[in-house]
């Protein structure tokens, strides 16, 4: 008896400490009273550790490659961000305002398709090399030739040959640049005629130091691609020959078309022009920067801006995937900044210390005894919404819609190709719990493809909101069975018969999950015979029934390349876009849209262009073509010591993808 | 013996084969479009981009065809030369680990095995020390108090155990920070006056006489060892306990006890020995899991050991990395069994391995 009491309090006493370890930091409970207690949170002071080094805490992946024509992902741009130059950079949070960078200055002819540019003299490639025009040449027409499969220079054809030649990778543009069906079929010469065509497109000449451009029409985008490495990222053509890249000959390019990503040199070396020299890339452990000694620039970038070599002598970049291990980190004083979800953040808000919006002018103490800046509700150029698919594909059976039939166990094909069914669905979607729940208050309701803050946005509200009744009434305005009588007034159509039918996710992603929940509790809300299924599907999967066309309707988002509006309006609506293509409109709604992208994407007049990409944020709404969920306002959080920071949204993670201009002090 | 040990190495291809074949077989139930995935970032921009990547990496070739290439080696569209080939000493490229996968298990393997030298010999001592006591102290005090011990230790999952410890002792104290190593220790081993000899910094920084990255390596191996010694220790203890009271009450212990040998020797010299016979086994086996990785361990101590790099390559469908650690850990546990059963042949002469 007094062994079994003694194990008894034993196994008490174990788990009263290990739940309490488990408790919270901090708690806030309602008392009786109705009166909130706030209980203390333990106050956190890390040390000051590292004053040379800037310790990166990322948690959302590591780059694939550091080849700045290879890399499609946001740990690679914005690492190499870094460490390549262009001829241009943005004007600190300006998105639409450019300052030198190796170009010293530039002009255009009156078309506005040729555009020339003076390069700076004295800057030194991080092994020694000098930069001279011809680097620019050969690093455009390696990236262009280089060409991976769905990687960024789909973008880039499109800028220097037109739309029709925006293909997926160079095999495909080497291929339909002279009307063949595939690259095997091209002839030495045609291939030969192709890698020329490419290097006419970017010309230097030494002697008057400058480069030109030649590109398809006017391209009202073409700043804000050449800020960006994939097509900026100057190269040292003599270091790339001496270790065995292409030699800028075009008898010799195929070898080196649309690589893997280990098959490049610049896999995870680098040699650039920037304020940072890659010090080593070791996948799966960190990267390490370390400042550039002799970086050219002694005049401040702008007023007030860094110049001469950077500030932090050496960055490290890590990348852990487990949220309390990056916690512990930032709590030690090992990490200067950690990634940070949105359904974490409440977390942190205890210790926030100064909370600010784009850069530190807008910072205001919260509480003295914390110890992060806060960087909170910035506009992240990411959208997602609930793609609907207008036209299914039922071949082979599609599990998705259920029967497939207007029978109340599924739905017809073309359920998502009547407007009053897209409406209804627009106003059966909660995007205020949506933002308060999932979001935890840090973002916004979009109100179309383009993003908050840019060209195209409408200052007017977003077209739908959260309404039973009108949701009730479009449901009942439909005519899924074309019979010419509105499904209110009609026994079998979707009204009395209800639906079934699946709403896709990739597992993982509880933003998306908590999405599709919430819509399938407004549907279910309005009409009991609705029936709506959540399924969270592996990435793979989500991607194979997602390229099928079989999903009637998913979750997902995007996030942009460059910060440009045609980079909004091309991927959700044009009928070959990311997104469109998957929309399947009618030929007629996809030929307007198509046309408007188009002409938005040629037009030089900013006025008129503004026009445009407004009548295709309305449209995307009149049409109701998706339901456009939300835009996420970012929050960005480091330790009080590290100074200078600002947001700009073209950075990719803007967090460290401009390492020059932050400094770290002691406090 | 020797003839025995002969067979058993004669075994290892065959069955390292069927492994191979059986994870090929698996594969058949992938898509072609669901292993392109790896090779794409997010949605693909342009139609037709996922089935160019089918073609260039050969996803929609038979699966008997693909596993000739893995075997043999697959021509290069570009270059026309020949690459990977397991049969060429060639494991392939591991998208997931961003090099060639006998690279990334000679990096990732030391500090497994590192990890397991420091975990397993605490765990196997001291779950083995008090399993005897427990025993030799049937439910008394010090036998109940280890008893709870190892029933909490048993049912605590490993990633509260190292959370709690993490933000307990690294955060809150400052003493045990994940990873390998501290950043100025890291800048030290990759400097060109350190020199690697087996990638375990415990032993390389001895052996370059450099105490304060030893001190350094050892307090960022604390936790992770502490998190699986303490999990797996109370396993150990309890097997123990069990199978010293199943020896303690054989008969010729009370005769060893009649001849009138101490307590002490009657332990020592006569349970003990026939007591650890299962331990030896369990425990080895218990090692040998250890060198295969500890996926939660690795991941929540941003350890890069072998566990985590399986479970990120799993994830991604990392066919080509699955298949290299898939053979290579089936090496380590065929090897490992081979050893332990040599040594249960050692340690029990009543087995025979011939």
């Amino acid at each position: 008896m007094k062994n079994k009491l003694l194990l008894l309090i034993s196994m008490i006493l174990i788990a009263s400490m290990v739940l309490s370890a488990c408790q919270p930091a901090g708690t806030q409970e309602v008392a009786p009273g109705g009166e909130e207690e706030v209980t203390e949170v333990p106050k956190v002071s890390p040390e000051f550790k590292n004053p040379d080094t800037m310790m990166v805490i990322n948690g959302a992946g590591e780059p694939e490659t550091l080849d700045p024509a290879f890399i499609y992902d946001t740990a690679g741009s914005t690492t190499i961000l870094n460490i390549y130059e262009g001829l241009v950079f943005f004007n600190r949070e300006k998105i639409d305002e450019f300052i030198p960078a190796l170009a010293t200055e530039w002009s255009s002819n009156d078309a506005g398709d040729v555009w020339t540019f003076k390069i700076r003299e004295g800057v030194k490639f991080h092994k020694g090399g000098t930069l001279e025009p011809h680097d620019i040449a050969y690093s455009f027409a390696r990236a262009l030739l280089q060409g991976r499969i769905d990687g960024y220079h789909t973008i880039t054809y499109e800028v220097f040959f037109g739309p029709d030649l925006a293909m997926a990778s160079v095999k495909d543009f080497a291929a339909a640049f002279h009307g063949k069906e595939t690259f095997d079929e091209l002839t030495d010469e045609e291939l030969v005629a192709v890698c020329e065509a490419v290097k006419s497109k970017v010309v230097a000449d030494d002697a008057a130091g400058t480069v030109t451009y030649n590109t398809f029409g006017v391209i009202p985008y073409l700043f804000p691609i050449m800020s960006q490495q994939f097509l900026g990222g100057i190269l040292d053509q003599e270091w790339m020959v001496e270790n065995g890249d292409w030699d800028g000959d075009c008898n010799n390019w195929v070898p080196f078309a649309d690589p893997s990503a280990e098959d490049t040199i610049l896999f995870n070396e680098a040699n650039g022009t920037g304020p940072y020299m890659l010090d080593h890339f070791t996948p799966g452990e960190e990267i390490v920067l370390v400042a550039n000694p002799d970086y050219w620039r002694t005049e401040p970038m702008w007023e007030g801006g860094p110049s001469g070599v950077a500030s932090i002598p050496r960055v490290v970049i890590k990348n852990i995937t487990e949220w309390g291990t990056r916690l512990a980190m930032f709590e030690a004083g090992d990490a200067d900044y950690i990634y940070a979800p949105a359904q974490y953040r409440p977390q942190l808000d205890p210790y926030i210390k100064e909370r600010c919006n784009i850069d530190e002018t807008s910072c205001v103490e919260e509480n003295k005894d914390g110890y992060i800046k806060a960087f909170r509700l910035l506009p992240q150029p990411a959208i997602t919404p609930a793609q609907l698919n207008w036209n299914i594909n039922i071949e082979g059976g599609n599990p998705f819609i259920g029967s497939g039939e207007l029978d109340g166990s599924g739905i017809p094909a073309d359920f998502f190709s009547d407007i009053h069914i897209r409406k209804a669905f627009n106003y059966c979607f909660d995007f205020q719990a949506m933002i308060r729940d999932a979001l935890a208050n840090e973002g916004v309701q979009a109100q179309g493809p383009i993003p908050q803050g840019m060209m195209g946005y409408l200052d007017s509200e977003p077209m739908y909101n959260y309404d039973l009744a009108k949701c009730e009434e479009e449901f009942k305005l439909a005519d899924l069975d074309k019979d010419g009588i509105p499904a209110g007034e009609d026994t079998d159509d979707i009204w009395s018969v209800g639906f079934y039918m699946q709403i896709a996710y990739n597992t993982g992603n509880d933003t998306r999950r908590l999405a599709s929940e919430i819509l399938k509790a407004g549907l279910e809300t309005v009409n009991p015979s609705f029936s709506i299924a959540v399924v969270g599907m592996p990435w793979p999967v989500f991607l194979n029934n997602r390229r099928t066309g079989k999903l009637p309707i998913y979750v997902g988002g995007w996030v942009e390349d460059y910060h440009d509006p045609h980079n909004w309006a091309h991927p959700f609506l044009h009928s070959q876009g990311a997104f469109g293509r998957i929309v399947n409109m009618p030929n007629d709604t996809a030929a307007e849209f198509d046309d408007l992208i188009l002409r938005g994407a040629a037009e030089s007049n900013q006025e008129a262009r503004k026009a445009i990409y407004e009548e295709i944020q309305r449209k995307s709404q009149e049409y109701a073509v998706n339901i456009w969920l939300y835009q996420v306002l970012d929050g960005l959080h480091y330790q009080e010591w590290i100074d200078g920071f600002y947001y700009n949204p073209a950075y990719g993670n803007p967090e460290y993808g401009w390492i020059y201009a932050l400094s770290k002090t002691a406090p | 013996m020797f003839r025995y040990i002969i067979r058993r190495l004669l075994i290892l291809p065959l069955i390292m084969t069927a492994v191979s074949m059986l994870i090929f077989a698996m594969l058949s139930l992938l898509t072609p479009y669901e292993r392109a995935s790896l090779y794409v970032q997010d949605i693909s921009k342009r139609p037709g981009a996922i089935d160019s990547i089918i073609e260039k990496y050969g996803l929609n070739d038979p699966i008997p065809v693909q596993y000739w290439h893995w075997l043999v080696g697959r021509k290069d569209a570009n270059t026309g030369e020949i690459e990977g080939g397991i049969l060429r000493g060639n494991l392939g490229w591991s998208k997931t680990g961003k090099a060639t996968v006998w690279e990334v298990i000679a990096r990732r393997m030391p500090a497994t095995a590192e990890l397991a030298i420091w975990a397993g010999i605490p765990m196997i001592l001291i779950g083995v020390g008090l399993g005897v006591i427990s025993a030799v102290n049937h439910n008394k005090l010090p036998d109940q108090v280890l008893r709870v011990i190892s029933i909490v230790g048993w049912s605590i999952p490993v990633f509260v155990f190292g959370l709690l410890c993490l933000m307990f002792f690294y955060a809150r104290l400052g003493w045990f920070a994940p990873g390998r190593l501290s950043d100025w220790a890291m800048q030290v081993v990759q400097s060109d006056s350190y020199r690697v000899y087996t990638g375990m910094y415990t032993v390389d920084s001895l052996l370059n006489l450099r105490l304060d990255i030893f001190r350094n390596a050892v307090s960022h191996l604390v936790l992770p060892s502490v998190t699986l010694a303490y999990l797996n220790w109370a396993y150990m203890l309890r097997l123990t306990r069990s199978s010293m009271l199943d020896t303690l009450s054989q008969d010729y212990m009370t005769t060893a006890r009649a001849k009138g040998l101490t307590e002490r020797l009657v332990i020592l010299r006569h349970a003990l020995p026939n007591g650890l016979i299962p331990v030896v086994t369990i425990g080895a086996i218990m090692l040998i899991g250890l060198l295969n990785g500890v996926v939660i361990t690795e991941t929540i101590f941003d350890y890069p050991g072998m566990g985590s790099f399986m479970a990120q390559s799993a994830l991604s469908l990392d066919v080509i990395s699955v298949l290299g650690i898939t053979l290579f850990s089936a090496f380590i546990l065929i090897s490992g069994n081979l050893i332990v059963d040599i040594l249960y042949g050692i340690i029990d002469p009543r087995i025979r391995l011939d």
